[in-house]
C-alpha cells in the first residue's frame, strides 16, 4: 500500500480510530492484522519470507538468551544466514548470476544457470536489517529477547515503517508495543502535521521534479549538459523530498498511535562535509553500519591504511544494499573514498583555509562548506541515478562539457524551482531558528491551521495525484 | 479519564474546524480555476473544451498527437468544401477519446470521423490511464458520457471529484498561461504544425523497449464501443494508423484493430508501412510525428480516399 494513495487514507482513517478504542491487551493484534494487510497489498504471498524469517529470528533470539558459549554464536550465524540468505537469493542471485555469465563468456566459457524471474519482495533490505538488529542486539546482550511471538512479529512488520524505515533497533521499539499510548492531543496534531508535510514534500516536490529527472536521465544521448546538470540537481531533491517525505509520513503515523520512531532525517543539505552529510541522511541506515559493520571490522581503532579500507568497505556496501546494479556500488564507493579523502586532506585544507584567510569570515566559510558538501553528493547521485554505469559516465561527461541549450519543459521547471525554493526556505528556518522535526510552525494555532489547509490545498492542486511509488521501496 | 475526555473533544473541534477550512478553501479556489478554465480563448484546454461544447463541423480528427499534428483541417476544406475541425491532444489516446466521442455525439452528430490510431496504443501502460486526468474538469457537466472512462482510472476517482480543486490538478500554470501570456487563437481548428525535423532519428530500438506488452481488454472495448456509436449514428469511421519514421512490428494490435473496424463497417487505413513515408527524413519532425510537409501529404492521402468512398458511393 502505498502512502500518497486512497488506500492508505482509508487504512489509516479505521485504523488509528480502532486502535485508541481496543483495549491495551488486544491493540497488538490490531497493530499485526493491519500490518499484514497493508504488506499483502502488494504481493500477497510475500508475506510467507516475512513468516519464515520473523519465526528463524524468533527462535534464534529465544536460543541466544538461554544457550551460552559457542552455541550462541551458532544461533547467530543461522539467523543472520537465514536473512542474508533471503536477501541474496531475491535481491542479488539475478546480479550475481548475470555478472558471473558476462564474465564466463570473456574467457569464451557459458553459464547455463537460469536467472530467477521473480519480483522483489517490497522494503526487503528494511525490514531484514531490522531483524538482523534484533538477533545481533540479543547476542551482544543489549536487548533480552522477546518471548511475546505477537509483539516480535510486529516488531518487524509494524506498518509504518515495514517497508521503507526507518530501520528500528529494538532497544527502542520493542518496548513501546508494551506501553500503554493514550491519546494525547498534542501528539496526534503533530503526527497529523508531519504526515501532511511527507505528503507535500513526495507530491508537490518529489513527483514533479521526477517528471524532468527522468526525461533526462532516461534518454542519455539526447540532452544537453544543461539539462544533465539542472537534472542532477534535481534528482538530489527528488531522492531527498521523495525519501524524507516516506520518512515524515512513516514517523508521523507511528506518532499518532504514540510510538516514537527514530529521526531519519535532518536536513543534510545543510551539512558541512560529506561525514556530516552521513549523520544527517538516512540516519537509520547509517547508523546500522556503524553500529553492526563498521565497529564490527574494527572502526577506526586499527591501523590507519585499515581504517580508510573499512571505511570504503562500509560504504560500497551500503552502496550495494540499495540495489543489485554496479550504479549503487559505484555511488557508495564514490561515499567511501570522499569520507576517506576528507580525513587524508584535513589538514592541508585548515592550511588553505587560513591562507586565503576564509576563516575569519564564519559565514562565507560556512556557505563554501554547504556548497561544496552538496556539489560532491549530486556527483555521487549521477551513478545513482543513471540506469547503468556507462550512462552515469556519458552523463558526466556531458556536465563537463556544459554543451547546448537547457531543455525547458516550463510546467516541470516552474513548480520543480518553486518546490526547491519552498523547501529550503522552510528548512533554513528550521535549521537556524525554529529547530525540532516540524517544519512551518508558528505558535498560533489558527495561523497554523490556515498554514496546513494551504498546504493541503497546494498537494491538490500542484501535486502529481498520479504520481509512482516511492524511490526507497525498490531497496 | 477527563484530561483524556478534554483531548479527545479539542482535537475533535479542531480537526472539524480544519475541515470546514480545507472545504472553504477547496470551493472557493476550485470555482476560480473552473471559471479561469472555461474562460479561456486559448490553448490546448480550450480546445478540448470546444470540442466537447461547440464545434459542429462535419469531418472530426481525432486521436493522440499524432492526429492533433498530422491532419490539417483547412486542406479538407479547401478540397472537400466541408467544415473540419482537429480534435487531437497530445499523451492522450483511445479511452480519452472515446469519452470524447460520446460527448459529442450527445450534441450532434458529426459525418465523417478520422480516428488516428498508433496500434501499440491498445497495449497496456499506465500513462494511457494517466492521461485521462484531462477529462476531469468536465465530469461535471458530462458525467454520464464519461464517467465509465474516469472510473478506469482509479476506483476512488469518484471519491477524489467531491473535491472542487481536484479536477483541475496540474492545471494551474496552463490556466495562467491561456489566460495571460500565451493568447495566440485557435486560427488553424485545433491543428497543431510541426516545422523542421530533429537532427538525428532515433529508432526505437535505441529507446526504452516495451516489455512482452499485453493488449489491454479495456481497450478492446473501448475502440469495439467507438466503433459501433458511429456505425449506429451514421459516422463513417476510418480509423488510420498513421506514418512512423521507421516501420515496427505491431501484427497482433493492427489486426485486432482491422477486425473491430470490419465489424462495425469501419476502414482501417495503414500508412504504417506506407513507402513513401519510410525513412524519409524530410516528411518527420521526430520518429513519431510528421512535420507540416508530411501532414500535408498525409491529409491529401486521406482526402482521395475520402473523395474515392464518395464517388463510389462507400
Amino acid at each position: 500500500m502505498l502512502f500518497n494513495s486512497i488506500h492508505f487514507a482509508l487504512f489509516f482513517i479505521i485504523v488509528t480510530p480502532f486502535y485508541f478504542l481496543l483495549p491495551h491487551r488486544f491493540r497488538w493484534i490490531l497493530l499485526l492484522s493491519a500490518s499484514c494487510y497493508f504488506y499483502m497489498v502488494f504481493v500477497p504471498v510475500y508475506i510467507l519470507i516475512l513468516g519464515f524469517t520473523i519465526v528463524i529470528d524468533y527462535m534464534a533470539g529465544l536460543f541466544l538468551e538461554k544457550t551460552e558459549g559457542r552455541r550462541r554464536k551458532y544461533w547467530l550465524i543461522a539467523s543472520l544466514i537465514a536473512n542474508i540468505g533471503v536477501l541474496a537469493v531475491f535481491k542479488y542471485y539475478n546480479f550475481l548470476n548475470t555478472n558471473l555469465s558476462e564474465l564466463l563468456t570473456s574467457f569464451g566459457y557459458r553459464n547455463s544457470i537460469p536467472n530467477l524471474s521473480i519480483l522483489l519482495p517490497i522494503g526487503l533490505s528494511f525490514h531484514t536489517f531490522q531483524a538482523m538488529s534484533y538477533t545481533i542486539e540479543v547476542y551482544r546482550g543489549n536487548q533480552k529477547a522477546e518471548h511475546h511471538f505477537g509483539i516480535y512479529a510486529l516488531y518487524v512488520m509494524f506498518y509504518p515503517q515495514l517497508v521503507a524505515g526507518p530501520i528500528e533497533r529494538p532497544q527502542n521499539l520493542l518496548h513501546q508495543f508494551y506501553e500503554k499510548h493514550k491519546f494525547d492531543y498534542d501528539r496526534v496534531a503533530e503526527g497529523l502535521k508531519l504526515m501532511l508535510w511527507g505528503l507535500f514534500l513526495k507530491l508537490v516536490i518529489a513527483d514533479r521534479l521526477a517528471i524532468y529527472v527522468n526525461i533526462a536521465y532516461n534518454h542519455v544521448g539526447q540532452h544537453s549538459g544543461k539539462t544533465f546538470a539542472l537534472a542532477t540537481i534535481f534528482f538530489a531533491f527528488q531522492i531527498y523530498c521523495d525519501f524524507a517525505g516516506y520518512s515524515n509520513i512513516a514517523i508521523g503515523a507511528a506518532k499518532v498511535m504514540g510510538f516514537k520512531l527514530m529521526t531519519n532525517f535532518k536536513r543534510p543539505y545543510f551539512s558541512h562535509s560529506i561525514s556530516e552529510f552521513w549523520s544527517r541522511w538516512h540516519i537509520s541506515l547509517s547508523t546500522w553500519f556503524k553500529d553492526y559493520l563498521y565497529i564490527s571490522l574494527g572502526g577506526n581503532r586499527v591501523s590507519v591504511p585499515r581504517w580508510y579500507l573499512n571505511l570504503f568497505i562500509v560504504f560500497t556496501i551500503s552502496g550495494l544494499w540499495h540495489g543489485a546494479n554496479w550504479t549503487y556500488i559505484v555511488w557508495g564507493a564514490i561515499n567511501g573514498f570522499y569520507l576517506v579523502f576528507a580525513i587524508v586532506t584535513r589538514k592541508l585544507r585548515k592550511k588553505m583555509t587560513r591562507f586565503f584567510r576564509i576563516d575569519g569570515f564564519e559565514q562565507l566559510n560556512n556557505g563554501i562548506q554547504i556548497m561544496t558538501t552538496f556539489v560532491l553528493a549530486c556527483f555521487a547521485w549521477i551513478f545513482f541515478r543513471a540506469n547503468n554505469v556507462s550512462e552515469g559516465i556519458n552523463i558526466l561527461n556531458t556536465i563537463i562539457g556544459f554543451n547546448g541549450p537547457l531543455f525547458i519543459d516550463k510546467t516541470a521547471l516552474t513548480y520543480g524551482i518553486f518546490g526547491i525554493i519552498f523547501v529550503m526556505i522552510t528548512e533554513f528556518l528550521q535549521e537556524y531558528h525554529i529547530g525540532g522535526s516540524l517544519p512551518l510552525k508558528t505558535g498560533n494555532w489558527l495561523i497554523e491551521h490556515l498554514v496546513y489547509s494551504m498546504l493541503l490545498l497546494m498537494i491538490v492542486t500542484i501535486g502529481v495525484l498520479d504520481g509512482g511509488q516511492f524511490i526507497y521501496f525498490q531497496f | 479519564m477527563v484530561k483524556r475526555k478534554n483531548h479527545t473533544l479539542r482535537f475533535s473541534g479542531n480537526a472539524l474546524l480544519f475541515l470546514f477550512i480545507c472545504v472553504f478553501l477547496d470551493q472557493f479556489t476550485g470555482r476560480v480555476l473552473r471559471h479561469y478554465y472555461f474562460t479561456t480563448t486559448s490553448g490546448l484546454n480550450y480546445q478540448t473544451t470546444y470540442s466537447m461544447d461547440s464545434t459542429n463541423a462535419e469531418v472530426l480528427i481525432m486521436g493522440s498527437s499524432r492526429a492533433k499534428h498530422h491532419y490539417i483541417p483547412s486542406l479538407i476544406w479547401t478540397r472537400l468544401h466541408t467544415t473540419c475541425y482537429n480534435t487531437g491532444r497530445d499523451g492522450n489516446f483511445l479511452l480519452y477519446n472515446y469519452a470524447l466521442l460520446k460527448t459529442i455525439v450527445k450534441r450532434y452528430k458529426p459525418g465523417i470521423i478520422i480516428l488516428d490510431i498508433n496500434p501499440e496504443e491498445m497495449f497496456y501502460g499506465q500513462w494511457s490511464y494517466d492521461g485521462l486526468s484531462v477529462l476531469l474538469p468536465y465530469c461535471k457537466k458530462n458525467w454520464d458520457e464519461i464517467h465509465d472512462v474516469i472510473e478506469m482510472k482509479g476506483s476512488f476517482e469518484k471519491l477524489k471529484l467531491q473535491s472542487a480543486v481536484y479536477p483541475f490538478n496540474s492545471c494551474l500554470l496552463s490556466i495562467v498561461s491561456d489566460h495571460f501570456i500565451n493568447l495566440s487563437k485557435d486560427t488553424l481548428n485545433g491543428y497543431v504544425p510541426y516545422y523542421g525535423h530533429e537532427k538525428e532519428m532515433k529508432f526505437k530500438d535505441e529507446e526504452n523497449k516495451l516489455i512482452e506488452p499485453t493488449i489491454d481488454s479495456c481497450k478492446i472495448i473501448a475502440l469495439n464501443n467507438f466503433t459501433s456509436i458511429c456505425c449506429r449514428s451514421g459516422i463513417k469511421l476510418y480509423i488510420v494508423r498513421s506514418p512512423k519514421y521507421s516501420d515496427e512490428d505491431v501484427t497482433k494490435p493492427q489486426e485486432l484493430i482491422t477486425s473491430i473496424a470490419m465489424k462495425n463497417h469501419a476502414e482501417f487505413l495503414n500508412f504504417g508501412n506506407s513507402p513513401e513515408f519510410i525513412r524519409n527524413t524530410s516528411l518527420f519532425k521526430d520518429r513519431v510525428h510528421l512535420n507540416d510537409e508530411g501532414a500535408k501529404v498525409l491529409t491529401n492521402l486521406i482526402i482521395d480516399k475520402i473523395q474515392q468512398d464518395t464517388n463510389t458511393g462507400k
